[in-house]
């Protein structure tokens, strides 16, 4: 460790987080997802935004699709994870995520593969519509049914 | 070394007198923040759209703590971050970092912690996951490290052996540039199994 200084610094949250006063964490919470659930019209909005455009785009009903970079769709995809808990327990945003894992993996095996992603843009659709009313345990059946085709893609490269 | 205790429903914050900074390129994602933190009682917080932003913030003095989104164009949330650790004058070298990501596969979650942020939280932001770190930090009694590889909050963790076939994993063991992703994104509870500190036998 030579060289190495260690010390104790200023933490202003330490010293008026801390302090007397200030609310109760559940309060805070309730609170705080409150004022989230004033977003969720704009949130839904923008998830609906993007995967209108990642269906235009990348589905296959683009016969140019072939063309475009897959880092659009990553972007894309992205931008349903930003757009944070518009439609809370549909999976969707984990699927938004397993969408981009697939993206990396084709980026990492240099190779793109459509059945793939018309699977993964499929479920986007699905989560959509039907992901709030499915039971947790056809939620993860569905996003573990994705993890298993980007698994076998990553073992392929 | 600290340790970290869970937080309860009845536990008290009071967040109304400090000052955060709040960094995000996507207006929607930075509005979420914003919401989140109003939410929590914060009276003042400071909006801006990338890193250059944030740092002429951090320069003007006054932060108390920074949540920054980690993927933004140009320079990112973990460019920011070394910046601020590196770079950034005392006392604004040593505020709290909380990186927001919506990616976290484990070589990111490694960057962040290795350049000394004091927390990575994927998204979508809940609020309970966010203002669990907030309790952390507010309550945990970390030493700030400086040293020629590393400046940041102690980041002393459990000790699991190095991994198999490797020769190290020190900060300057990693490359500044990740690239593009190529691993699978990480749990929350995995991506705190590398960023929270724990008392350890050494």
């Amino acid at each position: 460790m030579s060289g190495a200084i260690f010390r104790r610094v200023p933490n202003k949250l330490a010293q008026l987080a801390r302090g007397r006063g200030g609310i109760a964490v559940g309060e805070a919470v309730k609170r705080a997802n409150a004022a989230l659930n004033d977003l969720k019209d704009a949130s839904i909005a923008i998830i609906d935004e993007q995967l209108a455009e990642i269906d235009r785009l990348f589905g296959s009903c683009n016969p140019d699709r072939t063309g475009l970079s897959l880092d659009l769709l990553y972007e894309q995809a992205s931008q349903i994870i930003d757009a944070g808990g518009g439609l809370p327990g549909s999976g969707l945003e984990e699927c938004a995520r397993a969408v981009c894992d697939l993206v990396s993996v084709s980026r990492a095996n240099n190779t793109c593969d459509w059945d793939a992603i018309d699977v993964h843009i499929a479920t986007l659709k699905v989560l959509r519509a039907q992901g709030q009313s499915l039971t947790a345990l056809q939620r993860m059946t569905v996003l573990k049914g994705l993890s298993d085709v980007t698994a076998k893609r990553a073992g392929e490269g | 070394m600290a340790t970290l205790r869970r937080m309860l429903d009845g536990d008290k914050l009071k967040l109304d007198g400090i000052n955060f900074l709040l960094v995000d390129d996507n207006p929607h994602a930075l509005q979420i923040m914003a919401q989140v933190v109003s939410g929590f009682g914060v009276r003042n917080m400071t909006k801006v759209d990338g890193a250059a932003a944030a740092r002429q913030e951090l320069l003007r003095g006054g932060i108390d703590i920074v949540l920054t989104d980690a993927q933004m164009p140009g320079e990112n949330g973990y460019k920011l971050t070394e910046w601020i650790r590196r770079v950034a004058p005392e006392p604004t070298r040593y505020v709290p970092i909380v990186i927001v990501t919506g990616h976290t596969p484990e070589s990111d979650v490694t960057l962040g912690r290795d350049i000394g942020a004091n927390f990575t939280i994927a998204k979508p932001l809940l609020p309970r996951v966010l203002l669990q770190r907030l309790f952390w930090i507010s309550y945990e009694d970390r030493q700030f490290v400086q040293a020629e590889g590393y400046v940041g909050p102690d980041r002393r963790f459990k000790r699991l052996g190095p991994p198999a076939d490797t020769e190290g994993r020190r900060c300057d063991d990693l490359k500044g540039d990740l690239g593009a992703a190529s691993q699978p994104n990480l749990s929350q509870s995995e991506i705190d199994a590398l960023m929270k500190p724990a008392k350890v036998a050494l």
